[in-house]
């Protein structure tokens, strides 16, 4: 039960700006060295605020952005050195969950056709009645009951939490073995979030699908997932049980994150400088370093010359930090 | 009631007409905004919170109409109603005395002027000399917390917490009495909004800015509100002291939204959701809007329906059946 | 339980199939719905009519020369006859024909040669793009009507030569509104499932481009259609082409060269220019009511 459905070895990926209309082009690294393993049935949360490559490191893992350096891992198979036949095996066991619920719909197709897609790819082995039974079931399991009458709906006749639920259909319709949720939630109301999360959930666990949950909000991530992953700039910077992370956490960024919610009414926050915003040219461009150096407290010269490697320093809690 | 007012709506109605239907957004809401203190505005997209924000600069246009009601603004001596003001009076108030940042401004910054112009120019346009508006956009900035070296760029030269910064000081310009902000943190980072917060919370102190902050984040207005209203269904479903409403909320539906949110320190346990959606606005609805969602529902909460009754002190909710688990 | 552990129920419940919706369809019953997508509608309709039945309609022909010239509209003739006694209301009958014609005929050239060359550019990048893009780059700096007037001297004076060229000179625009759209549309979060479930390149196009598509390209199309027969008008009108063809343009041109001014024969004169002028007021209704019928369905 142990077995590594996803790892990604090493990945790097950069994206050239232009600065201006004569500047020259600065590159801007989306992921830096990024390791990460995530194994069957698992629910692996990856937090981060924009920037961090948290979206990026979803779209790399499906092979929808292309990685410029590093490997990753299917079920232990290199996906660059995957055949044909592999590659639709590869397909038919990944799915996205997407942020925006008014844009994961194909607004000319009904639910019925858009949550039928991904059958689409195996439809020599599924014949054409049973497909439909399926497109029920999943709009059941995700929660629109009765199915048949989802199916003939349009996406401008639902709401927000259902388009989401018509998207989470169509992710499991085809019982994957991963499934990266890009911030499932983010753009719901509040008090319907809660479902959705628990229907996440309960499906992950009980279909044993591997999760990647993207998240800028840490506690519903914390709520969620087995294991957080930090990201700042392209680095992850933390890494370990969401337990561990949560109540125990170790960088810098993590504590800040952490104690900039709003819950957490701290008045002697960790003393950041006022001056992190003024610097908008903050981005990874690859050089060896730290990438939170700029605005850790805690910065040392040694953090600028040689970026910190991963260690453990409690069973399964990683760190990468010189103050450790 | 402690402290004296500084803006008071009563029963004030904003509905939106067209030719098929008539939505009525917000339906007799009161609150109360007291010198000097910050009040939360809480409710989820849809209930009229946004709407109901349009009206304390009186910024209603068709199709949305005021159906009735008045906003008070006690500057020095006297209370005036702002809906009742005419052009002169409403340029004298707007900005002057009460002002605002509006949701999502941070994308409504004029891309071709730069931030120092964007900043004197609402000052020039309050009677303020050109002189005088140069001299201050320093200390603006200062006041909102961004670097001087701003001045001279662009809008689409600064991250999104810098323009909402930037809208601050815009806010602040003419030196108003109070400030509405409305859901100036939405679309930012986590970091980025605690230090927003902290910062309109600094300006409250340092200046004794009355500040209504309107959010669906009823953590986020929690860390920082003194009182807290919640809005549902276009209505005020229940208002207090915010150490009372998060701990021991009365309507149900606070008590729900509550129960939806994981917090760090409930995390072990489970969250639910509020089953079914909010109501349709563009029929009457009879009893209670919240009554088909409710876990504690009954046939009184259908027939009539619940005003803002005492719970405790100046805690006040509209149930008929409030209170919940203490937590 | 099937194979995959997926559980399935009963299958003797329900009978239907998953309905798939005709965007088409849908597209043309959602003008018809709008007030002025109907007055335009019925607009085209009519002209349409005429052009198609036109001859059968007619009185006369109207090369039929035996009737007294520059006659102002009677009962016999409804809009009078002209500077060699033909009946202007036959002409304008046999005429409608084929000025429709290149209207149309040019304007679905270009729908499928500039949807078709715009969704590739799009869409597949790269070389495909840029030597797409720079065909459209030249064939748009090449001014249109000095063109049209030196190929007309060159080429078989045939209604065909004169659609062929206003067919090129169209397709380039409407290539470039569709590359763009395409640019839009390709980063769209159901584009991307799509390709995650595994669907090739011209299913995504067909079933995710097209249909959402369908505004902008019928927009376009409906003023080509316009746009064409003005131009082929005005070629007629100065004399290049057919000019014993019989169609809005021609007679525009023995108009003017037999000083039908002179004999205030506006009967002679209104015809062409209100039928143009008919088709833009009904393109402008059409294209309105799509602006109108597919941008508010969303609520948000």
């Amino acid at each position: 039960m142990n077995e590594e459905v996803i790892k990604l070895e090493n990945i790097t990926k950069d994206y050239t700006i232009r600065t201006g209309l004569f500047g020259k082009p600065k590159k801007n690294r989306a992921l830096d060295k990024v390791n990460v393993s995530i194994t069957k049935g698992e629910i692996l949360g990856v937090v981060g605020e924009s920037g961090s490559g948290k979206t990026t490191l979803g779209f790399v893992m499906l092979g929808l952005a292309n990685k410029d350096s590093g490997n990753i891992y299917f079920e232990g198979k290199n996906i660059d050195a995957l055949n044909k036949a592999q590659i639709k095996e590869f397909r038919l066991k990944s799915q996205m969950i997407f942020q925006d619920p008014f844009e994961s719909l194909n607004p000319m197709l009904t639910v019925g056709e858009s949550v039928l897609t991904p059958l689409l790819l195996a439809k020599d082995r599924i014949p054409k009645s049973e497909r439909m039974l399926r497109v029920i079931a999943a709009l059941n399991s995700a929660g629109l009951e009765p199915g048949e009458e989802y199916i003939s709906k349009i996406p401008s006749e639902l709401s927000g939490g259902q388009r989401q639920r018509v998207g989470i259909a169509r992710a499991l319709i085809n019982n994957p073995s991963f499934i990266v949720a890009d911030e499932p939630v983010s753009m719901l109301d509040v008090s319907i979030r809660a479902d959705l999360l628990n229907l996440l959930k309960e499906q992950a666990k009980s279909k044993q699908v591997s999760m990647i949950f993207i998240s800028h909000d840490i506690i519903i991530t914390r709520y969620i997932a087995d294991k957080i992953l930090v990201m700042h700039l392209g680095q992850v910077v933390e890494m370990g049980a969401s337990k561990d992370v949560v109540e125990n956490p170790k960088h810098p960024y993590t504590v800040l994150l952490i104690k900039s919610m709003p819950e957490v009414r701290d008045r002697d926050l960790v003393p950041i400088d006022e001056q992190v915003e003024y610097n908008v040219d903050v981005i990874n461009s690859g050089s060896d370093e730290c990438s939170f150096v700029s605005k850790c407290p805690f910065a040392m010269d040694i953090c600028a010359q040689h970026r910190p490697e991963m260690k453990e320093i409690d069973p399964g809690h990683f760190v990468a930090c010189y103050l450790f | 009631m402690t402290g004296d007012p500084i803006i008071e709506v009563k029963d004030a109605s904003i509905s939106y007409i067209s030719r098929r239907e008539k939505i009525d957004a917000v339906r007799n809401v009161s609150l109360t905004l007291e010198k000097g203190s910050i009040l939360g505005l809480v409710g989820e997209s849809g209930c009229g919170k946004s709407t109901l924000a349009t009206i304390f600069l009186k910024l209603i246009y068709p199709p949305a109409h005021i159906q009735g009601g008045s906003v008070y603004y006690y500057g020095g001596s006297e209370k005036t109603n702002v809906l009742e003001m005419k052009p002169p009076e409403l340029r004298r108030y707007r900005w002057k005395e009460v002002s605002m940042i509006f949701q999502g401004s941070m994308n409504s910054l004029n891309p071709v002027m730069r931030i120092s112009d964007q900043i004197t120019d609402v000052m020039i346009d309050h009677d303020y000399t050109y002189m005088e508006a140069m001299d201050r956009v320093d200390s603006l900035l200062e006041q909102a917390g961004i670097s001087k070296r701003v001045k001279n760029l662009y809008p689409h030269e600064l991250s999104g917490g810098m323009k909402q910064r930037v809208n601050i000081a815009i806010a602040l310009a003419c030196e108003p009495k109070a400030l509405i902000a409305d859901e100036p943190t939405t679309a930012l980072d986590v970091v980025v909004q605690s230090q927003i917060t902290r910062k309109l919370e600094s300006l409250r102190k340092n200046l004794g800015l009355s500040i209504l902050f309107i959010s669906h984040d009823i953590s986020l207005v929690g860390a920082i509100a003194d009182r807290i209203s919640v809005m549902y269904a276009g209505k005020i479903v229940e208002v207090g002291r915010v150490s009372d409403i998060l701990n021991s909320p009365a309507h149900q539906y606070t008590i729900a939204l509550l129960a939806s949110i994981p917090t760090l320190k409930r995390v072990e346990e489970k969250i639910s959701g509020i089953p079914g959606h909010p109501p349709r606005l563009n029929t009457t609805i009879k009893g209670c809007a919240f009554a088909d969602r409710c876990m504690k529902v009954q046939n009184r909460c259908r027939e009539e329906e619940p005003q803002l009754e005492v719970i405790e002190g100046d805690h006040q909710a509209a149930c008929f059946f409030p209170g919940g688990p203490k937590r | 339980m099937t194979e995959t552990g997926y559980i399935v129920p009963d299958a003797s419940s329900s009978p239907h199939f998953i309905k798939k919706r005709s965007p088409l369809l849908e597209f043309v019953i959602g003008i018809w719905k709008n007030g002025k997508g109907k007055v335009g509608m019925i607009i085209y309709a009519v002209m349409i009519g005429i052009a198609v039945f036109g001859r059968l309609l007619a009185p006369y022909s109207p090369t039929d020369v035996n009737f007294p010239a520059f006659q102002p509209p009677s009962l016999a003739h409804l809009l009078g006859t002209n500077y060699v006694g033909e009946d202007v209301f036959s002409e304008f009958l046999y005429g409608t024909g084929v000025s429709l014609t290149v209207g149309f005929v040019v304007a679905f050239a270009t729908m499928v040669i500039g949807t078709i060359a715009g969704i590739s550019a799009g869409f597949l990048g790269k070389v495909t793009d840029d030597v797409i893009m720079r065909t459209v780059d030249v064939l748009l700096v090449i001014p249109g009507f000095p063109l049209l007037v030196i190929l007309s001297a060159y080429l078989p004076p045939t209604i065909w030569s004169t659609i062929l060229i206003l067919s090129i000179l169209s397709w380039p625009f409407h290539a470039r509104v569709i590359r763009s759209q395409t640019l839009t549309l390709k980063r769209r979060a159901f584009v991307l499932a799509s390709k995650l479930s595994g669907l090739g390149n011209f299913r995504i196009i067909v079933r995710d481009l097209i249909p959402n598509m369908l505004p902008i390209i019928f927009i376009n199309s409906i003023f080509v259609v316009v746009g064409a027969i003005v131009a082929q008008a005005g070629l007629a009108f100065f004399g290049l082409g057919n000019i014993n063809s019989v169609n809005w343009g021609t007679m525009l041109y023995w108009f003017d060269i037999e000083d039908g001014i002179l004999f205030k024969a506006w009967w002679w004169l209104l015809p062409p220019g209100l039928g143009i002028m008919a088709l833009g007021i009904g393109a402008n209704l059409l294209s309105n009511a799509v602006s109108e019928t597919n941008g508010t369905k969303r609520k948000d």
